[in-house]
């Protein structure tokens, strides 16, 4: 569009409230294919000119892919011939994601106190306009999100008064600021870059054009330059897409949208996006086979999906083939086709994954079929040495020795088995009768015995009865931060032995695990999360059962807002925007995706917060897009500060939902809105859900569900409903400290607890049946730092732990004050007799809570807030301290099985 | 006759200087040292031999680092613990060796060919190669064992293993023991020296057996540590990587801890012939690659080297790759310049101090109109001056005597791994081989490859690359 308008002089005069009135277009640039000489581009006046590193690349709607080798940084441009007290800045631009320092157009140095310039630019979440007029930067950020793949006209302006930022042509940010623009003594004239004498942070986007004005333009004219040209809409999903690796070079990517046909995947390796592959559509999704990826490599791809008159673009998302935890290995394909008992057996057994271990080595066409009809890791016992040499022959010779069938030798078959307890998920004995020691190995609950010998007799393990679940962020939908698990008594570190170890390892994660959701563990399933990433391992053995790639998965600073997923013993449910997901827990497949309710909501973008199973519910919560927190880069997002800009903000829901189970489909069943709800207080027991929400309308009318400030604490009631049906059982208005800090709520048979964290601790008590006030006590934080302040208390054994004290939930009494000191960002957990959490030298500890003893893990790092969970009759610490560039932490998962479950696998 | 035989020698010592005479590469980088280096001479161009291809990537014991320290803002964090990315090659006597972290064996080929002679199998990974000594092939496995077998035939001389418990666990689809041999099997004179060790609050165990029959002369047991990755020996001592933590050093005779060498870590470590340890930082604090030359002794500077991923040390002169250059260095004089200036550098604070007394002694003392006094702490604020300047001046030479100990550089990308033969520098890079004249940094030869190059040895006149596809490539001339 500027290319029609005068090249050399647009001068505009026009009345604006601020101090300058004129309007002179000084720099147009477009970027379209056409106007590119080899990797030269001219500005339209030709008075700039730019040479980028690599040849320029364009997407089909015309953009050019600015990124690391393809951005533009022109030294040597006087800020002279910059406009110096009044400026307009505009940018027609995608962004494929947001980063902490972001840059369109800019001509700025930011050298610690030294900020000089002017920039159009970006953060993680919005974009922004900041100037120089000598002292700090003045910075005005728009007041709505940008929405990566999605274009849009971005201006700034300032008249040497009035700092403004649009969005297609609507005001999205104004503030005040007086002075004349202040110039660094160079800087670079740059686009698509955040750069300076410092810092280089290419844009991951795509630019149209872009435009500097010398003079302001008024919002008349702003918003009359705003038509965007003709530009891809953003995919709008049935189902969020997910990626599964298949094989050693080969994944699945899959997604839903309205349309059947026209869907394709754009992906390559590194940043390009130079391969095509079309979708097949199957089962209601559209499916992308994507071959011959390469080992250890990092991948990009964009979902395409065409539709009458266009084509909907998703924002670029990654993979890296490194994370890739399929089943690698498989027999010759040479092979004739299964003939021994191998399928019958599995399919007997219903296990096809895990730990497979199979006693006599006799016959070797039954491992290589084990092999082949299986994902489990097959585990062979054999005491004659020539049986040895041949099915190891045999197995070598087929190309999976070792890497899916192992024989071990052993003196004698009938003996004591050399693995440790509770490991072997099927057990297939050519010879071997049924025994104690067989017994010992299998999986407690799940693990099976087939006898060949015996005619196929198939023999199952009973579970323990003193093991529990970890089935949501904080062990329950109570939020108890505890689990039912009696960890066999075990009460410090020396009573465990290490079960298994490996993967996920620490390039599976986001830094630490920033305030992440918790794994969660049902059934003995551990699944646990990292960098929009998911898997699923069982407990007992750390077998990888299956594994997703979500591009829309993260969520992080959970102590303000609530965890993510939850499990049962079928399914995992997973909220991803929008969208919950229900995985079979076994396989991964998605069987149901749910969209937030009403649909009323849904159409408003709204997207689900809470997420819980309660009796047949699925619960759930209805936020507000961009209210979660994502953002993870930068000592600020480890959300530690005390500030209202630290992340303290509460994540607010506007409503509560729920589906019904109804024989393994979620059915929509009943919504509750009234007030703004707090996401951390929801929490549901025993066919209630509780939780705090505030009625004043002044938080009620405001369009921001991220909240801090005086009015969030006002009007506030604690809700108990009936999860069946979402009817009031009881509601009580509330006037409780502030919870600037942390504002948590937990439901347990013996009170309800909620807890605001300002300057201190503030405990209140309620009944749960009536809401009735039981108790209150305020205690000092034992420190302010690395997360002492917003410290989550556990409920369990009647009590309830908030470093350094015990209290008794009934009555409020003091039962300790001795509580294992915390060092680090953990927050404690509890089961058993014990608590865990981070402790002596910032390692992995327990806390004995009768005889108040305190025992660590050497060199065991957990995440920071809560990767340590007890559950499945184990201690399962999934990885999650990785990235933490200090100390020589082992940066594994890891499971420990009490040794007083080992029995004779000592 | 005495005169003859000096002329013969010195005349065959010519003679050899032209030819390459072929060597053994009998160990894990050559020798216990893992100096990569071999005196033999490459015959270049070399040609593709043979290929030795794995349908499974090595399964290595641990995975990647994290991507990124987003608190502090590092990215490009380093991997402490990658000591198995490859099937790492071993060749002695017309064979050549290795272990497999996918099948669980060691393995012999034919080195003219690449057929497989033999197959000796572990109950666990074997993650670093067998060492080949007096017709012997050792190598240790996860499953907590060290095993000794014949070289030629991979006939099963003896087993061993340091921990009672026989207890397997799962990890990562295989088993382990909790005590897994991930120190290869370090040979010198009678003895076989090797680690069973992983878990910091448990046992581990370092372990000196008599090689001919595997009987143990030592068991030194210790807690807190976790040593993984290849042992490196002196005439003395024992060097035990841990990855993500420093290296411990042991007596090699008593298995006795001794005086460590502080910051560094990582298992990519190498003894210099004048004992100084070259590895990683003890931490992932920086960001970027970086290497060190620390001194056991304590008598040297840490020499650190940023950016760079990989150095080598051939007599008095290193080679490193640093950024986006391969250089050379004279690190005997670089060192020696390092370790002046780090100690006129810790002159200069007590030297300013001391000036800035005087100076106030002489405000004092002209307050006092002590003329006496003045006079004379001028003269002594002289004598500290001068001091001051000398050593600063010192500290610049210093500084500029260290650009000076350069010798060339060429750009060249990222190498996986970096070997010396006969003057030639093989770089292991992406996809590729290349090699390099050490004197002058000319690219000499290139060949392509599948994967990227962690493994280079040369022996017997052929160049073997082992990548991370678990392929091993043969090239000779």
């Amino acid at each position: 569009m500027l290319r029609t308008l005068p090249l050399f002089l647009l001068a505009v005069i026009f009345h604006v409230p601020g101090l300058v009135i004129s309007a002179e277009l000084l720099h147009s640039w477009n970027f379209s294919k056409s106007n590119w000489s080899g990797t030269t581009i001219e500005e339209n006046a030709k008075k700039q000119s730019a040479t980028v590193p690599s040849a320029p690349r364009f997407e089909s709607d015309g953009g050019w892919v600015t990124g690391a080798s393809n951005h533009i940084a022109i030294k040597g441009v006087r800020s002279s011939s910059l406009p110096n007290e009044g400026i307009t800045v505009e940018a027609d631009v995608i962004l494929e994601k947001g980063q902490q320092w972001g840059g369109i157009i800019s001509y700025a140095q930011d050298n610690g106190s030294y900020e000089r310039g002017w920039l159009l630019g970006y953060n993680e979440r919005s974009f922004l306009f900041w100037v120089s007029t000598g002292g700090p930067l003045k910075q005005v950020v728009a007041d709505v999100p940008f929405e990566p793949g999605t274009r849009y006209r971005v201006t700034g302006s300032y008249d040497g008064a009035n700092l403004k930022i649009y969005i297609n042509g609507k005001i999205a940010g104004s503030t005040f600021h007086e002075g004349k623009l202040a110039y660094p003594d160079w800087a670079y004239y740059a686009i698509g870059v955040y750069k300076d004498a410092d810092e280089n942070y290419p844009m991951e986007g795509r630019l149209f054009s872009a435009s500097v004005f010398n003079g302001v333009l008024s919002e008349d004219q702003v918003r009359a330059k705003s038509g965007l040209g003709p530009a891809p809409k953003p995919v709008d999903y049935t189902a969020r897409p997910m990626l599964k690796f298949t094989g050693a070079d080969s994944a699945r990517i899959e997604w839903g949208t309205e349309f059947q046909n026209g869907g394709a995947v754009a992906f390559g390796e590194g940043k390009e996006l130079d391969k095509v592959s079309p979708a097949r559509f199957l089962n209601g999704s559209h499916v992308v086979e994507l071959k011959g990826l390469s080992h250890a490599a990092g991948y990009s791809y964009r979902i395409v999906q065409k539709y009458p008159g266009g084509q909907m673009l998703s924002p670029v998302y990654e993979f890296n083939t490194s994370l890739n935890f399929s089943v690698l290995h498989e027999p010759s394909k040479e092979l004739a086709a299964p003939v021994s008992e191998a399928g019958a057996i599995i399919e007997a057994a219903g296990i096809d994954r895990g730990y497979c271990l199979v006693i006599g080595a006799s016959r070797a066409d039954l491992l290589l079929d084990l092999a082949r009809l299986s994902q489990m890791s097959i585990i062979v016992l054999e005491s004659d040495r020539a049986r040895i040499a041949a099915a190891r022959k045999l197995l070598y010779k087929n190309r999976i020795y070792g890497s899916r069938v192992s024989v071990i030798e052993v003196n004698d078959l009938s003996a004591a088995i050399p693995l440790t307890s509770s490991m072997v998920n099927l057990l297939v004995s050519l010879s071997r009768a049924n025994d104690a020691e067989i017994t010992r190995v299998l999986v407690p609950g799940r693990g099976k015995a087939f006898f060949l010998s015996e005619g196929g007799r198939l023999v199952s393990r009973q579970g323990l009865k003193d093991s529990g679940e970890w089935s949501h962020q904080y062990g329950d939908a109570g939020n108890t931060a505890s689990s039912k698990d009696s960890l066999g008594g075990a009460t410090g570190t020396s009573d465990f032995a290490v079960q298994w170890v490996g993967r996920p390892g620490a390039d599976f994660g986001i830094d630490r695990n920033p305030r992440m959701p918790a794994p969660v563990s049902a059934a003995g399933r551990l699944f646990h999360q990292g960098m929009n990433r998911l898997i699923a391992l069982d407990s007992n053995n750390g077998s990888v059962l299956w594994a997703a790639e979500i591009p829309d998965l993260r969520r992080v600073n959970i102590p303000r807002d609530c965890g993510n997923w939850c499990a049962d013993e079928n399914n995992l449910y997973v909220a991803v925007k929008e969208q919950a997901f229900i995985m079979d827990a076994e396989t991964g497949d998605r069987n149901q995706v749910l969209q937030v309710l009403p649909e009323a909501m849904e159409k408003s973008g709204y997207q689900w917060g809470y997420i819980a199973r309660l009796g047949d519910s699925l619960l759930g919560s209805a936020v507000k897009p961009a209210t979660g927190y994502t953002s993870f880069w930068s000592k600020k997002m480890w959300f530690d500060g005390k500030g209202a800009n630290d992340g303290t903000a509460q994540v607010c829901s506007d409503s509560l939902f729920s589906y019904r189970m109804v024989k393994g489909r979620a059915e929509a069943s009943w919504i509750y809105r009234k007030g703004v709800i707090l996401n951390p207080t929801i929490s549901a027991m025993s066919g209630r859900v509780y939780f705090v929400e505030t009625r004043n309308s002044q938080v009620t009318s405001s369009s921001r569900r991220r909240l801090s400030g005086a009015d969030m604490w006002k009007n506030q009631y604690l809700v108990a409903l009936d999860s069946d049906n979402g009817k009031l059982v009881w509601e009580r208005p509330i006037d409780t400290e502030d919870g600037t800090i942390a504002f948590y709520l937990q439901a347990s048979p013996e009170g309800l607890l909620l807890t605001a964290s300002n300057r201190k601790f503030h405990l209140y008590a309620f009944d749960p049946l009536s809401g009735e006030p039981m108790w209150n006590r305020s205690v000092p934080w034992a420190d302010d730092h690395h997360s002492g302040h917003f410290q989550h208390p556990v409920i369990t054994g009647g009590n309830v732990y908030l470093q350094p004290n015990g209290y008794r939930l009934s009555s409020g009494e003091i039962v300790t004050t001795k509580v294992g000191r915390r060092e680090g960002c953990h927050t404690y957990v509890g089961a058993g007799g014990a608590l865990i959490y981070r402790g002596k030298s910032r390692q992995i500890s327990m806390w004995d809570r009768e005889t108040e003893s305190v025992s660590s893990w050497p060199r065991l790092r957990p995440s920071c807030w809560l990767n340590t969970i007890p559950a499945s009759g184990m201690l399962l610490v999934p990885e999650g301290g990785g990235g933490c560039s200090c100390g020589g932490w082992m940066e594994t998962s890891i499971g420990f099985l009490p040794k007083s479950r080992l029995g004779g696998g000592k | 006759m005495k005169l003859v035989n000096i002329l013969l020698t010195v005349c065959i010592f010519l003679w050899m200087g032209e030819v390459s005479i072929a060597e053994d590469w009998p160990t894990y980088r050559h020798d216990n040292r893992r100096s990569a280096a071999t005196s033999e001479k490459p015959d270049l161009p070399l040609k593709i031999a043979w290929v030795k291809k794995s349908s499974v990537a090595p399964m290595m014991a641990w995975s990647g680092p994290a991507k990124w320290d987003a608190y502090s803002g590092n990215k490009d964090l380093q991997s402490m613990r990658n000591f198995d990315p490859a099937f790492f090659v071993t060749a002695a006597n017309d064979s050549v060796y290795y272990g497999s972290s996918v099948d669980n064996a060691a393995h012999c080929l034919d080195a003219s060919t690449g057929s497989e002679r033999w197959v000796s199998f572990a109950g666990g990974a074997v993650r670093l190669p067998p060492t080949i000594v007096d017709k012997k092939a050792y190598f240790g496995s996860d499953d907590g064992y060290v095993y000794c077998v014949e070289a030629e035939s991979g006939k099963r001389i003896w087993k061993y293993r340091a921990a009672s418990s026989p207890r397997l666990i799962p990890s990562n689809g295989k088993l382990i023991s909790p005590w897994p041999v991930r120190s290869g099997v370090m040979v010198k004179d009678k003895v076989a020296y090797f680690a069973a060790s992983l878990l910091p609050w448990e046992e581990s165990y370092l372990c000196a057996l008599d090689k001919e029959k595997g009987v143990p002369i030592y068991v030194s047991k210790n807690t807190g540590m976790t040593l993984q990755g290849a042992l490196l020996g002196s005439s003395t001592t024992v060097y035990a990587p841990q990855g993500r933590s420093v290296p411990l050093l042991f007596d090699a005779s008593s298995g006795k801890q001794k005086k460590g060498v502080s910051g560094m870590g990582g298992t990519f470590c190498l003894l210099t012939e004048d004992e100084l340890l070259v590895g990683m930082p003890h931490n992932q604090k920086s960001s970027g690659n970086v290497i060190q030359i620390g001194d056991p002794a304590g008598t040297q500077a840490m020499l650190k080297f940023p950016g760079a991923d990989r150095l080598l040390v051939v007599g008095g002169m290193a080679y490193l790759h640093q950024g986006r250059f391969l250089k050379s260095l004279n690190r005997v004089k670089y060192g020696s310049l390092q370790t002046s200036l780090v100690r006129l550098s810790a002159q200069i604070k007590p030297l300013k101090g001391k000036l800035s007394g005087l100076r106030k002694g002489e405000k004092a003392l002209l307050t006092q109109k002590n003329s006496n006094g003045v006079a004379e702490i001028r003269l002594k604020i002289s004598e500290a001056e001068r001091v001051l300047k000398f050593t600063e001046a010192q500290i610049a030479s210093s500084r500029k005597g260290l650009a000076g100990c350069f010798g060339w550089e060429k750009e060249c990308e990222v190498p996986y791994e970096l070997i010396f033969a006969g003057g030639v520098l093989f770089i292991g890079g992406k996809e590729k081989v290349v090699a390099f004249d050490a004197d002058t940094g000319k690219q000499l030869w290139a060949a392509e490859v599948e994967g990227h190059s962690y493994g280079l040895a040369y022996s017997g006149g052929r160049l073997y690359v082992s990548t991370s596809l678990g392929h091993i490539y043969c090239f000779s001339g």
